[in-house]
């Protein structure tokens, strides 16, 4: 099935404890499990509601997540040194669990 | 003595001739004054040179009376008599070695490490005995200079007084050198003639000659000087008195008989100079002092003096000198800079005012090393450039601290098998770590370095993963037969199991084994170990007739009469019997291609030297299926053999896997033909030390298409180029990885893709 993408604008990522992060589609796309949501073929709901709510996630873990998205967004194609993405150590097997499922 | 050095640069830079003149006297002045160094150099002749007077070459040159001579002649002797057993070609650039070059022409063959230094000179081509033709020819000019200033030489010598106590060490050296003492007197008078003619006559009878040459700055002259300053140096050693200065002295002498001399000389009549011109040189050097910098320029621009002068000049710590920025007076130490175009020396301040631009051009130098370093590093590890994927980041920091956590947690068997694969790596795989990767409905376990683990921790995979089918252990030298037999009964739908480094378990363990286990083994792999005979073999044989894989990997007693028992494994489709501490032949593996090889898939026989092409004929004929081929190291495999395997292979549709790794006699033609027959199949492919691939091998590239290939190895096959590569880019896309370890005609010019590790380029690895 053909991706139909509409990268424009922004989506919303909703935590479980109720946190909203607000960031641009074409960044959230790193992630291939919410690109594959907003496939219009596909016709899940968040495509419809520009919405995604992590029932899995708290606010700490998706916003480490979006800092995520904006990182590899910020170096993709970058040439030269890139720095380090810091991961506290304590966060990094929910974090392992976590990009398991967004496959990012 | 280094002062009055500088006393005289300044000297000559201001008032041209008189001065110089004057300048000379006062040089040997220094020279002969009676201060302890000066004597060290000139009273004791050096007794390396003694040494070589007493060689007959030198013989006929003792001839004439026994004079006592003044030291300063002394040492000028000494010197010519040193250039006549060192000869020296005046073309060559090395000339500070030049000491090297007697060494060089010893007549006895012995050959040990060369130094640095000897090998520079011999790919240079300085060669002794082309020096030691050109000497003779010098030898013979001298000689012949020699007798026309006899006379005058006697003379000169009559006038010279002496008043050496150990006469007696030197007579011999005096005696030799006389005529050249003479030689060179009669050719600074001559020179000053010429002069005073304007004609710049060049008298090339000596090494002198040249000194006016402006590219003449590594030769003639100041190579002498070199070979002079070791010969004291050597004098030095000896003695173990003479400090640096003595260095600096011959230094002088040098400049002091090329050019300032040769008035000087011709005018003085007399050899020592009066106390009271003495002391005129001596203010007029004082007074001199401070200018020096300045004169050092005239001198350094277009004469070897200026050379000599200019690597003499360089104070010794300790001494006064003067800022070459500010003029001030400072005391120089070893961390005195130098001066801004390089002359003189600056003061502490003058000096710490560069430094944080110094500082900054080092750290940056500094940091371009590290890159490079890093980034070839990260070739290594296969790291993609790039942002990293957050489950790597992650693997990557649980593997960091490992001994922190307390459970994996459903992270995926993939995640955990790569954080298995980095702490094996990290070798921080123990006890406490391997419960980690202990999931209860694990079906494949994999753990790549176990030499930490306990055989009782290794028991504990059996009690905690009941459910296991594959179980691969490496490096387990602690495993116990316990912990086999434990496996067998306790692992019920175990299919394959490999264990390699097991070098504890016994043959009867193995055996047990395989009658526990019976036809449910599919696959089994051992490795590493001199337990695994042919009671093992037989075992194996009669009681897993369903194996499918097969892996014997460095074990000792594998032979013949142990492979032929293979023949009872019909359906082995993976076989690998690799570096064999026995000598393997042809006719068994034969015998079991004959019996499994349609079958077969991989076949890896690395390391079994003694096949030759009659295993690629049987491989030939009966491997339809095979798709993994590895025959690394087999040396005796022809080109003819290699092209007609892969000639009209129709039975095969082509190989995904070839190895044919220092398969040395492997040329074109049989390139040509594995490109033809596996070329749109081959994923991987080694043809690592295949040597005799010329330029004429790349040629197949034009015409073919490796559409799958993702791995090529061409270490050290000396025909590649940048354009072999290029090509090799343009007919495989999806190309990842090639080594090129050695290949040293590969450039840092070679156009490369994104994405593509080029791993073992020199350029790469040389900072």
């Amino acid at each position: 099935m053909a991706e139909v993408l509409d990268d424009q604008g922004s989506l919303t990522l909703i935590s479980n404890d109720g946190f909203q992060f607000v960031i641009p589609k074409k960044t959230a796309f790193a992630s291939k499990t919410i690109r594959n949501m907003f496939n219009k073929n596909t016709g899940y709901i968040e495509a419809k509601e520009n919405c995604v709510r992590f029932e899995e996630m708290n606010a700490v873990i998706l916003e480490k997540v979006c800092e995520y998205f904006c990182y590899k967004e910020k170096y993709a194609g970058f040439g030269g040194n890139i720095p380090d993405f810091n991961i506290p150590p304590e966060m990094a097997l929910e974090l392992m669990t976590i990009a398991d499922f967004l496959e990012t | 003595m280094t002062t009055g050095f500088h006393e005289r640069t300044r000297l000559e830079g201001e008032d041209g001739d008189g001065l110089r003149e004057g300048l000379t006297r006062q040089l040997k002045t220094s020279l002969l004054l009676p201060t302890r160094r000066t004597r060290q150099v000139t009273l004791c002749p050096p007794p390396f040179l003694l040494q070589h007077i007493s060689d007959p070459a030198v013989a006929v040159r003792r001839k004439g009376p026994v004079r006592k001579r003044h030291p300063i002649r002394r040492l000028f002797a000494s010197q010519s008599s040193f250039q006549t057993l060192t000869p020296i070609s005046p073309d060559s650039r090395i000339s500070g070695h030049r000491h090297r070059c007697p060494t060089m022409s010893r007549p006895n063959n012995v050959r040990g490490p060369n130094s640095a230094l000897t090998e520079y000179l011999r790919e240079k081509g300085v060669s002794a005995r082309e020096i030691q033709a050109q000497a003779a020819r010098r030898r013979a000019e001298a000689a012949a200079q020699a007798e026309q200033a006899a006379q005058a030489t006697a003379e000169d010598q009559d006038g010279v007084q002496n008043d050496d106590d150990d006469d007696d060490d030197e007579g011999e050296p005096v005696a030799e050198s006389s005529a050249a003492g003479a030689r060179r007197r009669t050719t600074r008078s001559r020179r000053k003639v010429a002069t005073d003619d304007g004609e710049g006559e060049d008298g090339d009878e000596d090494g002198d000659g040249d000194e006016y040459m402006p590219d003449a700055r590594w030769s003639g002259s100041e190579g002498e000087a070199g070979a002079r300053a070791e010969q004291v140096e050597n004098s030095k050693k000896r003695r173990r008195s003479t400090t640096t200065v003595t260095v600096n002295l011959s230094y002088l002498g040098e400049g002091l008989d090329d050019s300032v001399t040769a008035e000087a000389s011709a005018s003085a009549g007399k050899r020592k100079p009066t106390k009271a011109q003495l002391k005129k040189l001596k203010e007029a050097a004082k007074k001199s002092k401070k200018g020096r910098k300045g004169d050092d320029d005239d001198l350094s621009d277009n004469s070897d003096l200026g050379f000599v002068l200019q690597r003499a000049s360089i104070p010794i710590p300790g001494q006064i000198a003067f800022c070459a920025e500010c003029n001030c007076r400072f005391t120089v130490t070893p961390y005195s800079r130098s001066g801004p175009n390089g002359e003189g020396l600056l003061c502490h301040l003058c000096g710490k005012k560069n430094a944080p631009v110094e500082v900054a051009a080092r750290k940056k130098k500094l940091a371009g090393r590290a890159h490079k370093k890093s980034h070839a590093r990260a070739l290594l590890d296969r790291n993609t450039a790039g942002v990293k994927t957050l489950q790597e980041l992650c693997v990557q920091l649980v593997a960091k601290h490992i001994d922190d956590v307390e459970a994996l947690g459903s992270i995926g068997s993939y995640n955990m098998d790569k954080i298995c694969q980095i702490i094996s790596k990290n070798r921080s795989l123990t006890d406490h770590t391997i419960k980690l990767f202990l999931e209860p409905a694990e079906e494949v376990l994999r753990f790549y370095d176990c030499s930490k683990i306990q055989s009782n921790s290794l028991r504990q995979i059996g009690a905690f993963v009941p459910t296991l089918r594959r179980l691969d252990l490496r490096f387990c030298g602690r495993m116990t037969d316990d912990c086999l037999d434990y496996y067998a009964t306790q692992l019920r739908q175990l299919e394959s199991i490999e264990i390699y480094g097991a070098f504890n378990v016994t043959e009867e363990c193995y055996i047990r084994f395989f009658q526990t286990v019976g036809k449910r083994l599919k696959g089994f792999g051992v490795g590493d170990t001199s337990r695994f005979q042919v009671a093992a073999m037989e075992a194996l044989v009669d009681n897993c007739p369903d194996l499918e894989m097969l892996r014997l990997r460095t074990i000792t007693h594998i032979d013949d009469e142990c492979l032929r028992l293979l023949t009872g494994l019909p359906n082995l489709r993976v076989l690998e019997i690799s570096q064999s501490d026995q000598d393997i032949t042809d006719q068994p593996i034969i015998d079991i291609l004959n019996t499994c090889g349609s079958a077969l898939q991989e076949l890896n026989l690395d390391g079994c030297a003694l096949l030759t092409d009659a295993v690629l004929d049987a491989i030939h004929q009966s491997c339809g299926q095979l798709e993994i081929l590895s025959l690394e190291e087999l040396g005796l495999l022809t080109n003819e053999g290699l092209s007609k395997l892969f000639m009209d292979w129709s039975v095969n549709e082509g190989l995904k896997s070839l190895n044919l790794c220092r398969c040395v006699c492997l040329e074109a033609s049989g390139l040509a033909r594995v490109a033809d027959h596996s070329g749109e199949t081959l994923q991987r492919l080694n043809l690592n030390s295949c040597k005799e691939l010329g330029e004429d091998a790349w040629g197949f590239l034009t015409g073919c298409h490796m559409k799958w290939l993702e791995e090529v190895d061409l270490s050290f096959i000396r025909s590649v180029t940048d354009t072999v590569v290029e090509d090799l880019l343009r007919v495989s896309p999806v190309l990842k990885d090639v080594n090129v370890w050695g290949c040293h005609k590969l450039t840092e010019a070679v156009q490369l893709r994104e994405g593509l590790h080029l791993i073992g380029r020199e350029a790469d690895l040389v900072s």
